[in-house]
């Protein structure tokens, strides 16, 4: 089997994932892929738009910090349906360095708290190879 | 993160020139992300005692996040251009 077909395996009908250079200018179509994806998931039109601007604000994160002072990288978007636990999941990942907030992050500093706020359950996992942002959202009852 | 820089640049240019009020009409924004309210935030300050800064602000693209982040307290928000430049 190839290496192609191997990672496929991990990537079922109907998810998302993409990986794409981490800069800003991949955001704006990859905020668009994500709330056709969300709508195609059947997720009410509040959630769409928190799942949009939060995962947003992940791949922002990545964009602007993890790969400061370096040439360039990569990050994962992964959109996925959970069918057992009724919700959806998405998981920003890259392989740079993660910035504390600084105390005082003046006109800025909203990205986290704006995740934090959008997301019924989110969790960040910075490593030494770097940094994976989880968000999930429920999904409606089915009929 | 795409357009903030380019409307950091108007709001600058217009405070420049000093008027006694300056209105940001967001009723056409779709997608306002922190980037953008850094920019919104930034706008308010440099217009100072100087500049009345209004924003005009109704779906819930625009007001959910700044609201979540607790930063629609800070601004003078209308629901339409003619309130936001009466000041209503």
């Amino acid at each position: 089997m190839n290496q192609g077909q191997k990672q496929l395996d991990d990537v079922h009908e109907g998810d998302l994932h993409v990986r794409v250079p981490a800069v800003a200018g991949r955001l704006t179509g990859l905020r668009h892929a994500l709330a056709e994806w969300a709508e195609r998931a059947g997720l009410a039109p509040e959630d769409r738009e928190a799942l949009t601007l939060a995962s947003y604000e992940a791949m922002a994160n990545s964009v602007e910090h993890a790969y400061a002072g370096q040439l360039q990288g990569v990050l994962d978007l992964r959109a996925v349906r959970d069918h057992a636990e009724r919700c959806v999941v998405v998981t920003v990942t890259d392989y740079g360095q993660w910035k504390p907030p600084p105390a005082d992050p003046g006109t800025r500093g909203r990205g986290l708290p704006l995740i934090r706020g959008l997301t019924p359950d989110s969790a960040i996992a910075p490593s030494a190879n770097g940094t994976t942002v989880s968000m999930s959202w429920p999904l409606p009852d089915p009929d | 993160m795409a357009t903030a820089p380019e409307l950091e640049e108007s709001i600058k240019t217009a405070l420049d020139r000093g008027p006694e009020a300056l209105i940001v009409d967001l009723s056409g924004v779709s997608f306002l992300a922190s980037a953008g309210m850094s920019v919104l935030i930034g706008g308010n300050q440099l217009a100072g005692d100087r500049t009345e800064f209004r924003l005009v602000a109704t779906g819930s693209a625009t007001l959910r996040p700044m609201e979540l982040t607790g930063i629609a307290t800070t601004f003078s928000i209308h629901a339409t251009r003619d309130q936001a430049l009466s000041g209503g």
